[in-house]
């Protein structure tokens, strides 16, 4: 689980969930009890160590009210915009 | 509800209540940084090596104390890893889910292995070894096997979850 989450071709999957959380002002705790994972889960998904499954993702992404295309993608991401923040 | 179905329902309230407790527990955070992890999976190798030696260099009161150390050591390494090998599904998130499955591909690949060396030097101490010795199955003898066995299949898959654990403090 220590190992960057790779796709079939080898490529790195990135994401931008710690600086949505802090955004939203989400402790790690209160953001996995949100999503219901284990605190620490949440530490593998912000360093790209572990590639969440598809519900997962879309829990991630209603609870920070970001598309899941804005949270995870095989380019480097850039830092949030909160323009692109929908309402939810 | 039969019988049977409340106490499996009871059963898997209390095993829902205690893994709640372990996976939420920050008392033994310390064995559960990198370097303790490290020497967890360090000590219960040793105390797995040792406590056949032990048995058969040094008698049944050296071995049951040896075996008892060694118990000690299997109950903090569970704790060390949260025992997430051994909880059910619906009590682990998908992440420790997937590891735990995975953890369980090395702890075979690792007992096959050990089984497999100490089968084949066993075999071939019999084969090419002096006909004069004779292997005697005494009850100190069967019990460094069965202990040294019974520590590889228990203890098996938590030692690769600890080798593949990060720490506690960066997760």
């Amino acid at each position: 689980m220590g190992r960057k989450p790779r796709t079939a071709d080898g490529e790195r999957v990135f994401n931008r969930i710690a600086a949505a959380r802090e955004e939203q002002g989400l402790s790690r705790q209160g953001f996995a009890a949100a999503i219901g994972v284990h605190y620490q889960t949440v530490g593998y998904l912000e360093r790209g160590e572990y590639s969440p499954s598809l519900v997962l993702a879309l829990r991630i992404s209603r609870l920070l009210g970001l598309p899941v295309e804005a949270l995870f993608s095989l380019e480097p991401l850039p830092e949030p915009d909160s323009a692109e923040r929908r309402t939810s | 509800m039969s019988r049977w179905s409340q106490a499996t329902e009871r059963n898997r309230a209390a095993v829902a209540k205690n893994a709640e407790r372990i996976l939420a527990d920050t008392t033994y955070d310390r064995l559960r940084s990198r370097p303790g992890l490290i020497a967890m999976v360090a000590t219960y190798v040793v105390t797995t090596v040792a406590m056949p030696v032990f048995w058969l260099a040094a008698g049944t009161l050296a071995g049951v104390v040896s075996t008892a150390a060694w118990f000690v050591v299997y109950l903090f390494l569970r704790v060390a890893v949260r025992s997430q090998a051994d909880l059910p599904d619906d009590v682990l998130d998908e992440r420790m889910r997937s590891e735990r499955d995975s953890v369980y591909v090395g702890a075979f690949r690792l007992v096959s292995t050990v089984v497999f060396l100490a089968a084949n030097a066993a075999f071939l101490a019999v084969a090419f070894g002096d006909e004069n010795d004779s292997i005697t199955f005494d009850y100190e003898a069967v019990s460094a096997i069965y202990w040294a066995l019974l520590s590889l299949l228990l203890g098996a898959p938590s030692l690769i979850l600890a080798l593949r654990m990060r720490s506690t403090d960066g997760g």
